[in-house]
């Protein structure tokens, strides 16, 4: 693995001190433009939301723009190597690679945002910067998207479902913990574990090994039986506590919503229509989620840290990627759940567009965040555009630039999450659901040609 | 000047009729004060200042928000007066103020809403704040004297009251400038209660106690605050109870309870000051042999001896080193990757530090002056184990753990009732100017070094800043030396305000689970201690004794204060913050970790993936050990391990969670660990015995006994007695039994219809067949009589047919004869004629004959007919007797089919009785066998139990 760790993360723009910032900063709230920001703090709260759901695709390790959403082959051999014939998809004028033949014919569902672009180039430091919106500057340490909208959607705000908030499928990122400073209450529900194994089982939720309804019923009586202490304080707030997560966790063990995690209830076409592997029933597993309520799922997927041989790793893993994707999407909008599920696709960055021929690499790519391909689709966001655009070599944003903190903003606004509502913080620090700019960052505004 | 001053006047008495709002008088105080100050002028910062301050123009919901409102920014409590006097009187060519008409100015007409505002009307439009707003412009928009009008510091009185439940007391609040002069500034300064629910301030300084306890007020003028402590005792029913203390701290802590009427709970029996003692100084449960021997120990010092030992175990060394970990943020990856190596560097010399008790003054001596490669110099990796590695993060990683100071807030906003702000936080800062962090050939090493160029830059000064004590003096060094020494040197000084007392507040947190200043981390003028004369003595102790960390633990752990009982009596059950009972908190991630695998007898896996080299523990580590915030666990995660983002002690979570819980309830890891445990399997087979196993569990889990009434309802338990097989599997056992008993009584009867039945059936159906042979030989009778009379007519017609001929024949020979006579002969004609007349009497004869014979035949046709039709007759009664036969046999036959049907329905339902009388018995039996669970299953389910109880998962 290559490291590229010295570099900087602060935004390369010399010259602005604080008091430029008193008033420049007003005009690069992050993510939104000013008059976006104004607005969203005169109304004081959230528009309605258009997303139910968001179905996040974290790519770990960063997935080739040039060979996925963003192909070019005018560029010369030197950049997009082997992949010479980029393919047209069901949008007139919108091409993507030839490896991803079933998501062109389902293009119009989605849009791809090839100015997408910041200036982290280590795995960490990137992660955090797309799943959070936030720079990893300063000591506050944000929560990602799913962390707020377990916050913001989740149990404190009347969530009722029979399943966690916010549920990661299957490990979560391996980087950072994605809570920050919201701690542990809103920390993902990772399942571990490969949805497409026969003996798929979610820790807490599937019944452990020897144990029985019944049994579990059992052993209730028995705690209550032997928890003395309880009783002798039965008015201490920490102990009532445990009792009601213990009964909320008893209705989840003994209830209906873990069938969502039994793949076998789907037909066997269905299955096969995804992908007998691990993403493609992931992408399945996903959309059961979605029907049972879940606010946040995450599908972390890697790895695609392609430093050497990246054609060999996309000819293999695009495959698998191009028919759980395309299946998803198409299977969320037969069943009418697309206008209301947010679907994202994006890496922690994107690869070097020029390919690194010399060995030890052999055909490899390296990181490179600084204009990279997202993809959004559902729940608001209209299908079926490119927003955006690279330069010739895909090195750069040629025009609408997408930042980070832009998408954030753009997901929370659909989810119905005000951007510039404050977050709790332990030591009662200022700090809003996306992070404000301290005039240290551009920002390209809100997504509103495809929202 | 004098001018104005009247114009204000005029003003302000103009208006003061008409004002019904209080404010009136404070404003024309002000005024009064002003002018007797000697100035007689209104200056932004003397009068307009503090009342955007008391009007909220600046809070984070208005103008302080990080992007102002309406395009008006202020600073956030109005920390940077000279911004915000910018904003209001020059930026955008000035248009907020208007000088020819004061009253016309933007800034006024959009307070009072004369032109539409978002935040309303904040005042009215003949409000006295509306004018001395105006007669600030009118004036010319003075800034003032920052030395003059702005305050040194804020005194409030009283300092202390004792309050009765229900009453209330005003606060007063004067304002002290650098000139000695003094200002009553009640009206204007903001008020906060430490708790709202005890004591409750309004914003007119005005406080009332509404629960027993202690609570502080602040009062904040212009950044400036100053507290008042309230007591609102509770008066007890009788006398306060006697109490022999341990040591000092007993003493300390009584005097304050007695001050609140808070008598302490007993002693805690010596179970729970083994477990507690055990928890909270090596992180580890006793094992069921040293409680045993523990509880068995007659010597009245064996507490005194057990915290002697605890101290010096190689667990201690483990337990603190984590702690330290946490608070120095020892972890590989995001935020502060410090990578593998460094992080093995690292976690040694802390570790090796806390074996040997390392004095906390040199500890942090050698933290701070660090240099060197972070594979090589363990506490060089300090300057490397914060997410930005820059001056200003230094000085606040600094203050926070050291000095208790929370500076960062200071960055982007003046805290709202303390006076660091960013001047502090640069001048701190600059001590720290000098570290810098270069990369070497070696794969993720870096050397920290002192660079002499390096510096820290004023954005608003635009110039260098020189190292400055936080609240002390600047320090004046040649700008290349590193001032690191000097700030080790100061920090770590006996004389320090803040270094022993944070740290010896620190471990009455750890030990304790509450800060006296808490958070441990948030020492600040308006949070003082709960009990300042034990935090002086506790800080004293600690830097008489040279600073050695194990022996503020002693003396903490041997108090009476730290053995409390954690059950909360009467009295003091309202009480949080003052020590009157000992506070239970849920085990650390850790702690519970390793306590069930003591407990079960098994290990867990501690590895760390990302980044790389890979990072795995040696099988049968321990929790505890775990050195780098970035090794894996599941349970750890889900149990509010601290992340290792922040220095912030509140970063380990002891709160609950669904995860949690679902973990604890049903997860195969814990499963796994109960169901599996060699521990247990081993007490299966050494105990015979119920009650010497719950014994041995009990020790293990609970660290202790069970009491006589636990152990009878866990045996009772285990013997299934006193529990009941369910109602309903009862009653369908019952139900079932009936139906196969009815079935059966019904069974026999239809056995007797069917075989009666059976019988008519065949008595029927011989009786048809019979008359069936009647009938056909009747039948035969009637054929053959009939073909008796047709011989019989067919002779009488040949009679009479022989007797028509014989007639004709006699009516022709006369005729022959005359024919004969005439045509021949005489001679033959005689002869012919006699011949003729011969015949004719031979004919005659005949004739007569067969008259005879016909008539004979006739009656005899006749009378055959008469048999005929007699045998007819016969035959037809035969066939009719044989048709009702038939039918009598068919019914019957019928009637047999059907009783045995119903006998055979009687059969098949007497099968399925029985069937469903037999599943009905076995889920019975089933039942009541599980009434009384196999042994191994029974104590899986009772171990289960016990990890579940609040006894267990807390500390108390």
């Amino acid at each position: 693995m290559l490291d590229i760790h010295g570099r900087t993360a602060v935004w390369s723009r010399r010259g602005l001190n604080r008091r430029d910032f008193l008033r420049v900063g007003a005009l690069s709230a992050t993510g939104l433009t000013l008059a976006d920001w104004l607005k969203l703090q005169a109304h004081g709260q959230a528009q309605p939301a258009k997303a139910k759901s968001v179905i996040q695709f974290f790519m770990l390790g960063g997935p080739t723009h040039l060979d996925t959403w963003d192909p070019k082959p005018e560029a010369g051999d030197d950049y997009c190597g082997p992949l010479k014939n980029p393919i047209q998809t069901n949008v007139p004028g919108m091409r993507i690679s030839e490896l991803l033949p079933l998501c062109a014919k389902q293009a119009d569902k989605f849009s791809i945002l090839r100015g997408y672009t910041h200036q982290d180039f280590g795995h960490e430091t990137a992660a955090y910067t797309v799943a959070t919106g936030a720079l990893p500057a300063g000591e506050m340490v944000y929560p990602s998207m799913g962390a707020v909208t377990s916050l913001k959607k989740g149990y404190e705000a009347g969530y009722q479902g029979g399943l966690p908030p916010y549920i990661t499928l299957t490990s979560p990122l391996p980087w950072f913990s994605d809570t920050g400073f919201l701690g542990t209450k809103y920390q993902t529900f990772a399942t571990y574990g490969d949805p497409n194994d026969k003996g798929f089982r979610v820790q807490g939720l599937a019944m452990a090994g020897g144990l029985t309804d019944k049994r579990l019923d059992e052993r209730r009586t028995l705690l209550q039986a032997v928890d003395s202490l309880d009783k002798e304080m039965n008015d201490e707030p920490a102990f009532q506590e445990i009792d009601s997560f213990h009964q909320k966790a008893y209705s989840m063990v003994l209830g209906d919503g873990k069938k969502a995690f039994d793949m076998s209830q789907e037909k066997d076409e269905v299955r096969d229509k995804y992908g007998r592997n691990f993403f493609g029933q992931s992408c399945l597993l996903a959309r059961r989620l979605v029907e049972q309520g879940v606010p946040f799922i995450t599908v972390n997927w890697g790895w695609w840290d392609t430093h050497t041989d990246n054609f060999g790793a996309v000819k293999t893993n695009l495959p698998i990627f191009d028919q759980g994707f395309a299946s998803l999407m198409e299977d969320l909008a037969q069943r009418g759940l697309l206008e209301s599920t947010l679907v994202l696709w994006y890496g922690e960055f994107g690869r070097t567009p020029k390919i690194d021929w010399a060995p030890p690499w052999n055909g490899g790519r390296h990181h490179y965040p600084l204009c990279y391909s997202a993809v959004v689709g559902g729940g608001g966001f209209r299908g079926g555009a490119v927003v955006g655009a690279s330069d010739d070599k895909g090195e750069h944003p040629k025009e609408r630039p997408v930042y980070p903190w832009d998408l954030t903003a753009s997901i929370y606004t659909l989810l119905g999450i005000n951007p510039t509502d404050r977050l709790p913080h332990p030591q009662g620090c200022v700090a809003y659901v996306n992070p404000p700019s301290k005039g240290d960052r551009p920002s390209g505004g809100l997504l509103r040609e495809i929202m | 000047m004098k001018v104005s001053t009247k114009v204000l006047r005029i003003l302000v008495l103009g208006v003061a009729s008409a004002a019904i709002c209080e404010p009136a008088a404070w404003l024309s105080d002000a005024v009064a004060s002003a002018q007797e100050a000697g100035g007689g002028s209104v200056t932004f910062l003397h009068d307009v200042l503090p009342l955007f301050n008391k009007l909220g123009c600046n809070s984070i919901h208005c103008h302080g928000s990080a992007a102002g409102k309406g395009g008006l920014r202020l600073s956030m409590f109005g920390a940077e007066p000279d911004a915000d006097y910018d904003a209001l009187t020059r930026l955008h060519m000035g248009r907020r103020v208007n000088r020819v008409e004061p009253i016309k100015s933007l800034f006024l007409l959009k307070a009072t809403n004369a032109m539409p505002h978002t935040g309303g009307a904040v005042v009215s439009p003949n409000s006295p704040e509306s004018a001395l707003l105006a007669s600030w412009v009118a004036q010319g928009a003075p800034w003032g004297d920052a030395k003059r009008d702005l305050p040194v510091a804020v005194k409030v009185a009283p300092q202390e009251v004792v309050l009765s439940r229900g009453a209330g007391q005003q606060l007063a609040v004067r304002a002290l400038y650098a000139d000695g002069s003094e200002r009553d500034v009640t009206q204007l300064a903001a008020f906060a209660s430490s708790n709202p629910a005890l004591v409750a301030v309004d914003s007119s300084g005005k406080f009332v106690g509404q629960g027993f306890g202690e609570a502080v007020v602040s009062a904040t003028f212009l950044r400036r605050s100053d507290v008042v402590r309230v007591l609102v005792p509770q008066p007890l029913p009788g006398p306060f109870p006697a109490i022999s203390p341990n040591n000092k701290i007993d003493e300390l802590v009584v005097a304050k309870l007695q001050k609140l009427g808070f008598p302490p709970s007993d002693l805690c029996a010596d179970e729970a000051f083994l477990r507690r003692a055990y928890l909270d100084v090596i992180g580890c449960l006793p094992k069921p042999g040293e409680t045993r021997e523990f509880l068995a120990d007659p010597d009245p010092a064996k507490r005194t001896k057990l915290i002697d030992r605890l101290l010096e175990r190689d667990e201690y060394a483990d337990f603190w080193a984590l702690k330290w970990g946490d608070l120095l943020r020892i972890k590989s990856e995001y935020p502060v990757r410090v990578w593998p190596r460094g992080v093995q560097t690292y976690y040694r010399w802390v570790r090796a530090s806390i074996a040997m008790n390392k004095p906390y003054d040199q500890f942090v001596r050698e933290l701070l002056t660090a240099n060197g490669s972070d594979f090589q110099d363990g506490p060089a990796n300090y300057y490397r184990a914060v997410q930005k590695r820059e001056p200003q993060t230094y000085a606040e990683a600094t203050a926070l753990l050291f000095l208790g100071a929370r500076l960062d807030c200071a960055r982007c906003h003046a805290h709202p009732t303390e006076n660091w702000g960013l001047d502090d936080g640069l001048g701190l800062a600059a001590f720290f100017s000098k570290v810098a962090i270069k990369a070497t050939q070696e794969w993720k090493e870096e050397i920290v070094y002192a660079n002499p160029y390096g510096g820290v830059y004023h954005p608003k000064l635009r110039d260098y800043v020189n190292p400055k004590f936080l609240g002390g003096e600047v320090l004046d060094l040649p700008r290349d030396q590193d001032p690191r020494p000097q700030f080790a040197a100061w920090l770590t000084s006996p004389q320090n305000p803040w270094f022993a007392k944070v740290m010896a507040n620190r471990v009455w947190y750890w030990l304790l689970g509450r800060g006296i200043v808490h958070e441990p981390d948030d020492f600040r003028s308006t949070n003082p201690p709960s009990n300042p004369e034990l935090l002086d003595y506790l800080t004293q102790e600690f830097v008489a004794h040279k600073f050695d960390v194990k022996h503020l633990f002693r003396l903490i752990l041997n108090s009476r204060t730290y053995q409390l009982s954690s059950r909360a009596n009467d009295l003091n059950r309202s009480d949080v913050a003052h020590f009157s009972h000992y506070h239970v908190r849920r085990m650390g991630a850790e702690q519970l970790l390793d306590a069930v695998c003591q407990i079960t007898g098994t290990s867990d896996q501690f590895a760390s993936w990302i980044p790389v080299p890979p990072t795995i523990m040696p099988a049968g580590s321990r929790a505890v050990q775990v050195f780098d915030g970035d090794i894996k666990n599941p349970l750890l995660d889900v149990f509010g391990r601290p992340l290792r983002d922040t220095p912030y002690e509140c970063e380990r979570k002891l709160e609950g969670s669904v995860r949690q819980s679902l973990h604890l309830v049903n997860s195969d890891h814990f499963e796994g660990k109960i169901a599996g445990s060699p521990y247990l399997q081993q007490l299966l087979q050494a105990h015979p015995g119920d009650a010497e196993l719950l014994d041995e569990l009990y020790l293990a889990t609970l660290s202790r006994l069970p009491r006589p009434d636990e152990k009878q309802r866990v045996l009772d338990y285990l013997s299934g007695a006193g529990k009941t097989v369910p109602p309903q599997l009862e009653a369908d056992k019952q139900a079932a039994e009936q139906a196969v008993a009815k079935v059966r009584a019904d069974l026999p009867q239809a056995n007797v219809a069917y075989e009666a039945a059976e019988k008519a059936a065949r008595d029927a159906e011989a009786a048809a067949a019979a008359a069936a042979t009647v009938a056909t030989q009747a039948s035969a009778a009637q054929a053959a009589a009939e073909q008796a009379a047709a011989a019989k007519r067919r002779l009488a017609v040949e009679a009479k047919k022989a007797v028509d001929e014989l007639t004709q024949k006699q009516q022709q020979a006369p005729a022959d004869a005359s024919a004969a006579a005439a045509n021949g002969a005489a001679a033959d004609a005689q002869a012919q004629q006699t011949a003729a007349e011969a015949a004719l009497a031979a004919i005659g004869q005949q004739l007569t004959a067969a008259t005879q014979a016909s008539a004979t035949a006739d009656q005899a046709a006749q009378e055959a007919d008469t048999v005929a039709a007699q045998a007819k007759t016969a035959a037809d009664s035969a066939l009719a007797a044989q048709a009702a036969a038939a039918a009598a046999g068919t019914e019957k036959r019928k009637l047999a089919t059907d009783a045995l049907a119903t006998r055979d329905k009687l059969v098949s339902d007497e099968t399925a009785a029985v069937a469903a009388a037999a599943e009905a018995a076995k889920r019975h039996a089933e039942a009541v066998a599980a009434l009384k669970p196999p042994r191994p299953q029974a104590f899986q389910d009772l171990l289960w139990a016990l990890l579940n109880t609040k006894e267990f998962l807390f500390n108390h």
